[in-house]
């Protein structure tokens, strides 16, 4: 898993520059705005992408083979993308809330909006893994937007046939971490599968 | 210890429209076996079989005495491998590749692959992107070499070098192979190479087996045969494995003793591998 987490942050390594330009641009606008949810929020967003542009440059290299040449299992390759993910949306939530601080934003805001995001971000990341895993970053990254845009709109038609305000959810935002807890898990569980069957 | 560094006994593998039919063939601890076959034969798939990169659909493989679909990672331990094209993503340095190698091998050698990469010229600041083709292929070298490997496993190594670098590979492998627990298994299809390295020669031609045998057995075992179309026609076709007809006679590749009467001449291993694809019938 060592090697496998080494080669990922080398391959982000050449992106850091383009990363921290880019956070720092969406820092400026927070500051401007005087909310730190801004930068909370699309920057754990940009978490979630670590490891599908990892993923895009193995594709390109062909080093998942190579790699396993190596000592190296079958498993620890498909679930080092979930680690490098976590560990990204970590960093970058911490990063989140001391942002928010410094923008003005209270500790509870501050650890609220992070902690809603990273839990999003970890069930976007659910999702989409397997289906890179499966079918490549180019289509998946297509069957991604689809699912998303689909997902939204029948929330949306849901809450509109239903009547309900979205601030009427806010209890259930507590259920947020338990979901994406459990599509983390089941989307492990299919990247295992689908990577015991792999062919490299 | 087991005697032998590879077993594939009727190796096979279905993918789509292409079969890999019951290959066999026997690599001895200590020795070079040369796999040659034209481009789509089936070498690449054998040694991702090998590898346990594809799942086999029959057949038996034993790597260093254990089944590579099922042995544990640790058994690559003692694997070195070189693949076709330069595996690390372009945006490394052969440092970085270092790191990985370091993290992935107990016995990884930083010292010795610092030092092949110094020797071969590699420019540890340099990207691999901007190596030339031979570099990235040095660089796969040195990786493989630098973790205390006892089975080398290399496809298509030789392809795209210049004869020196041919050459200067060629010299690591025989300096490899000088430990007789170290064994080697090479694909190319540059032939004139494998002929100077190999031990052993195992040809795949369409997805199958022709052969497997001692690379010096195989020499004493045929010769060119020269004469007009009838006295290339009057040998015991049993003996004969092709025939070319040229504007000028005919030429035909025989067992050795079987065209005593005819200008005879040396065949190579190309020799051998060309008459057995492309000779007429006999």
């Amino acid at each position: 898993m060592k090697a496998l987490l080494i080669k990922d942050l080398l391959t982000l390594k050449g992106q850091a520059k383009s990363l921290l330009l880019v956070l720092a641009v969406w820092f400026v606008i927070s500051l401007i705005n005087g909310s730190g949810l801004f930068f909370t929020s699309l920057s754990v967003i940009y978490g979630m992408l670590l490891p599908l542009t990892t993923l895009s440059v193995d594709e390109k290299s062909r080093v998942e083979g190579y790699m396993m040449t190596m000592p190296v299992t079958r498993a620890e390759l498909a679930l080092s993308r979930y680690a490098l993910g976590i560990l990204g949306l970590l960093a970058l939530g911490v990063l989140g809330v001391g942002a928010s601080l410094v923008i003005g934003d209270s500790l509870k805001e501050a650890l609220g909006a992070s902690i809603a995001c990273f839990c999003i971000a970890v069930l976007l990341l659910g999702v989409t893994l397997p289906l890179v895993y499966k079918f490549g970053t180019d289509k998946a990254r297509v069957i991604s937007i689809v699912i998303y845009m689909a997902t939204f709109l029948a929330v949306g038609f849901i809450a509109s046939r239903f009547g309900i305000e979205l601030d009427d959810l806010g209890g259930a935002f507590f259920l947020l971490p338990f979901l994406s807890l459990a599509v983390l898990a089941v989307s492990a569980a299919g990247s295992l599968r689908i990577y015991g069957k792999k062919e490299f | 210890m087991n005697t032998n560094a590879i077993e594939v006994r009727g190796l096979t593998k279905l993918y789509g429209g292409f079969k890999l039919d019951r290959v066999s063939f026997t690599l001895p601890s200590g020795c070079i076996m040369g796999l040659i076959g034209e481009n789509g034969a089936g070498k690449s798939t054998t040694i991702r079989l090998l590898l346990g990169l594809a799942r086999r659909s029959g057949g038996e493989v034993r790597v260093l005495g254990a089944d590579p679909e099922t042995a544990e990672p640790e058994f690559r331990e003692e694997l070195g491998v070189v693949m076709d094209e330069c595996p690390f993503p372009e945006s490394f340095t052969c440092r970085d590749a270092g790191r990985i190698l370091a993290a992935a091998y107990r016995h990884f050698e930083a010292d010795k692959f610092a030092q092949m990469c110094k020797n071969f010229g590699l420019d540890n600041k340099k990207r691999i992107k901007d190596y030339s083709r031979g570099m990235k292929m040095k660089l796969s070298i040195a990786a493989a070499l630098s973790h205390g490997a006892r089975l080398l496993l290399l496809d298509e190594p030789t392809s795209g070098l210049d004869p020196v670098a041919r050459d200067e590979l060629l010299d690591v492998l025989l300096d490899f192979i000088q430990d007789e627990n170290r064994s080697v298994l090479i694909s190319s299809h540059i032939l004139s190479d494998l002929e100077k390295a190999c031990d052993y020669i195992t040809f795949i031609h369409a997805g199958r087996s022709v052969f497997s045998e001692e690379k010096d057995a195989l020499l004493e075992k045929y010769v060119l045969a020269k004469g007009s179309e009838s006295e290339i026609s009057a040998l015991d076709a049993g003996r004969v494995v092709g025939v070319r007809r040229g504007q000028f006679g005919c030429e035909a590749l025989v067992e050795r003793g079987a065209a005593e009467r005819l200008l005879t001449e040396r065949a190579g291993i190309e020799d051998i591998m060309l008459y057995y694809i492309r000779g007429d019938a006999k």
